[in-house]
């Protein structure tokens, strides 16, 4: 699946379900602020993105460790790794 | 970095690593050689059992001295090549020509190390130079960026300036800027260099982010997040379209760059804040001057309207009012909203006007077209994001105050929803002084009203009764007077005199009763009232009064031509009694819809109080009372006048 189409069909509205809409455009803002910062490949950046959400306290405490470990797995499944994606890491200073 | 060092120690340490100082020692050696020849020929070094130098040894060393001005002056590969040649040159005499080969090749060898050695040096030298360059030159972009970031603090200037200058430092060419909107809920693209025209547009909002940094507009790129006491503010993007290599030093200085953009954003912000509040506190000082000024209702509902729009930049507005008694809402007061919405009447248990006047608490709508219980006809307005709050004082709810967007949807802060709570506020103790002042001016109304009526009553009563009496009474004494019953002289004096008094007490009761109020008013309308005080002025007061009418003339409202005629006969009785005037002009002009009335005298005149409230304090009630007159008929009242310059009172009121 294409990583638009994984957020906006997938991650947003569950985002919004559950904690409104102002709470999930800060959330999704955060996130696309690591897409945005990561290096490397459309979909090392979409992990980011995930992991950002995922990593929110406020997403841990209303959903839960477990519940947040499964879902991270299932979005980041959304846009799988191709075997020849080389990841980048953001070099260290960089922020 | 340590650029310098001041302690003796590092001094000399400095100097002994400088290759300038072995140039001058090998240079020294060399000198050495030439000049102890003979004496070098005696020292018993065994080359191949016999010790000399000669002259071709002191041409090999000299050779070092190309090889070490080639390394420092042209760089160490200027000094390898001086070095292969230099050997090249020394070869053929160590094969071909030395009576001594060995000897020769020895010294050959040692020539070259040397020669190397000083290359190395100069290496050394030059990857010195090459540091101190580039920890200037870093120095120098920090200092730059430093400078454009401390030269403003408009965001988006500033940061296209500090774009400008970090590539034009890095040597990259394109980048971006985001920035966090106010509320974290946006990435914002606030500058951006080099990328394709068109790519940058303003609509599509964190997916154009992500598209911006994924779609490879550049080839080679870095993003460092901006950041301010470890809070996030953006990002910093620059990149070039080709291949590059980013080594650590670059990476480096793009990240303090980062962290410089990421502080001055926030110091930035912080400043807008401040200077944003200030200019609210500003516009809410304005609020409460502009509403506190007006007590008519209509005008105080509209300006609140209009005021608390411009306070958030939202695109409508309203007020709804609540009538308690009947459960209901009305909205009379809109603003770029569709007319007939004024016409709606709805239950408080619908729309977000319901909703905000029973809980009396602010309501935040990001979607209003969502909401369940939202108005139709306002969905149909195109109403997107919206916001109520209550216009409350104390436990009175007066209704709501609704503002919204009509182009997107937006989500308004809670500083949005206080400042414009504020508004309300001040817009619910408008509304208790404009109901008060209109329950005065319609308190104010019914006695003059109740005046008006005892005043006919009496003027009645007057003429019909107690004129008509001293009318028969006067006749009857005529009647005796004129009898031929013999009426003793003395008798007929005292009744002559009778008579005289009857006719006097008559006439007064006649004029009374015209005063209070002139029969010729309701029976013939206001210019022939006027025209008969006038004339009344002049016969008795010996006033030059003359009376001027423009436009058209026509009958008014009883009400309206009692306000004017009221108006005008005070202004006549000053006159009389204080101005000292020989000339008085009393003009009345019909206009479209309004009907002015100018009572202008040459008198001594009075200086007029600078508020109307200081009328009473003066002295002046006359003048209040027609003030009072004109603004309960809506209309207005002027008076004109300087010590020794006349006296001039101009009354305008709006006619049907």
């Amino acid at each position: 699946m294409d990583l638009e189409t994984a957020i906006e069909t997938k991650i947003e509205p569950k985002l919004l379900d559950t904690f409104g809409p102002s709470m999930s455009r800060c959330l999704l803002t955060m996130a696309t602020l690591s897409y945005v910062t990561t290096v490397g490949g459309k979909t090392q950046r979409y992990r980011a993105f995930v992991d950002s959400i995922c990593a929110d306290e406020r997403v841990v405490d209303k959903w839960g460790e477990a519940a947040v470990a499964e879902r991270a797995t299932e979005w980041k499944d959304l846009v799988p790794l191709k075997p020849q994606t080389v990841v980048v890491l953001t070099p260290p200073g960089a922020g | 970095m340590e650029l310098s060092s001041s302690t003796p120690t590092g001094r000399i340490k400095r100097i002994i690593l400088s290759p300038s100082f072995w140039l001058v020692a090998a240079m020294l050696v060399s000198g050495v050689l030439l000049h102890y020849t003979a004496q070098l020929r005696a020292i018993p070094i065994p080359i191949h059992g016999e010790v000399q130098l000669t002259r071709h040894s002191t041409d090999r060393v000299l050779l070092i001295l190309p090889v070490g001005y080639a390394a420092f002056a042209l760089g160490p590969t200027a000094g390898l090549a001086a070095l292969a040649f230099a050997f090249l040159i020394m070869l053929p005499r160590v094969f071909l020509l030395s009576p001594q080969p060995a000897d020769a090749l020895i010294e050959t060898t040692a020539v070259t190390l040397v020669g190397g050695l000083t290359i190395w040096l100069a290496w050394i030298k030059q990857n010195q130079e090459e540091l101190r360059q580039k920890a200037t030159a870093r120095l120098q972009a920090i200092n730059a960026v430093s400078r454009v970031l401390t030269g403003s603090l408009e965001t988006r200037r500033m940061l296209t300036e500090a774009l400008d200058t970090v590539l034009e430092v890095t040597g990259l060419e394109a980048g971006m800027v985001f920035v966090l909107d106010e509320k974290g809920e946006n990435l914002i693209v606030a500058a951006h260099r080099g990328l394709p025209p068109g790519l940058v547009t303003t609509d599509r909002g964190l997916s154009l982010a992500r598209m911006l940094v994924s779609d490879q507009a550049l080839s080679s790129q870095v993003a460092l997040p901006l950041k301010s006491k470890d809070k996030p503010q953006g990002a910093l993007v620059v990149g070039k379209r080709g291949t590059q290599h980013f080594l650590p030093e670059e990476l480096s200085l793009l990240a303090a760059i980062a962290t410089q953009i990421g502080v001055a954003t926030e110091n930035a912000r912080l400043h807008q804040d401040v200077a944003r509040q200030l200019e609210r506190e500003k516009r809410l000082g304005e609020v409460a001057l502009g509403i506190t000024s007006e007590l008519e209702l209509d005008k105080v509902l509209s300006k609140v309207v209009l005021i608390a729009e411009g306070l958030i930049s939202a695109d409508a507005g309203l007020i709804a009012l609540l009538d308690e008694q009947r459960g209901t809402l009305t909205y009379p007061y809109l603003h770029n909203l569709p007319a007939e919405l004024s016409q709606v009447t709805v239950s408080t248990t619908e729309g977000l006007a319901g909703r905000v006047t029973t809980t009396g608490l602010p309501v935040v709508m990001e979607d209003y077209q969502g909401y369940p219980a939202s108005l139709k006809p306002y969905c149909k307005g195109g109403l997107k994001s919206a916001l109520g709050v209550p216009i409350i004082s104390g436990e009175k709810v007066f209704g709501a105050l609704n503002l919204f967007t009509l182009e997107e949807k937006r989500t308004f802060s809670d500083r949005d929803v206080a400042v414009v709570s504020s508004v309300a506020r001040q817009a619910a103790i408008a509304i208790e002084n404009a109901r008060l002042y209109e329950s005065m001016r319609s308190y104010a109304r019914h006695i003059i009203t109740a005046q008006e009526e005892e005043r006919k009553r009496m003027a009645r009563e007057l003429h019909d009764d107690t004129a008509q009496a001293l009318v028969a009474l006067s006749r009857q004494l005529d009647a005796l007077l004129s009898s031929d019953d013999q009426v003793p002289e003395r008798a007929r004096q005292q009744l002559e005199k009778a008579r005289q008094l009857t006719a006097d007490i008559s006439q007064t009761a006649r004029r009374f009763s015209q005063n209070l109020r002139p029969s010729t008013l309701d029976d013939l309308g206001l210019l022939p009232t006027l025209e008969g005080l006038i004339a009344r002025l002049s016969e008795e007061e010996r006033i030059e009064a003359d009376l001027e009418v423009i436009g058209e003339q026509r009958r008014l409202s009883p009400e309206a031509e009692l306000v004017l005629f009221r108006i005008a006969q005070e202004a006549l009785t000053n006159v009389r009694k204080h101005s000292q005037a020989t000339r008085v002009v009393t003009k009345v002009e019909f206009g479209d819809g309004r009907v002015k009335i100018t009572v202008s005298d040459n008198g001594r005149g009075f200086k007029v109080p600078d508020r109307p409230s200081d009328l009473v304090e003066t002295g002046k009630l006359g003048l209040t009372g027609m003030l009072e007159r004109a603004h309960l008929a809506g209309g207005t009242l002027t008076a004109h006048s300087n010590p020794g310059e006349g006296t001039t009172v101009v009354a305008e009121i709006p006619v049907q």
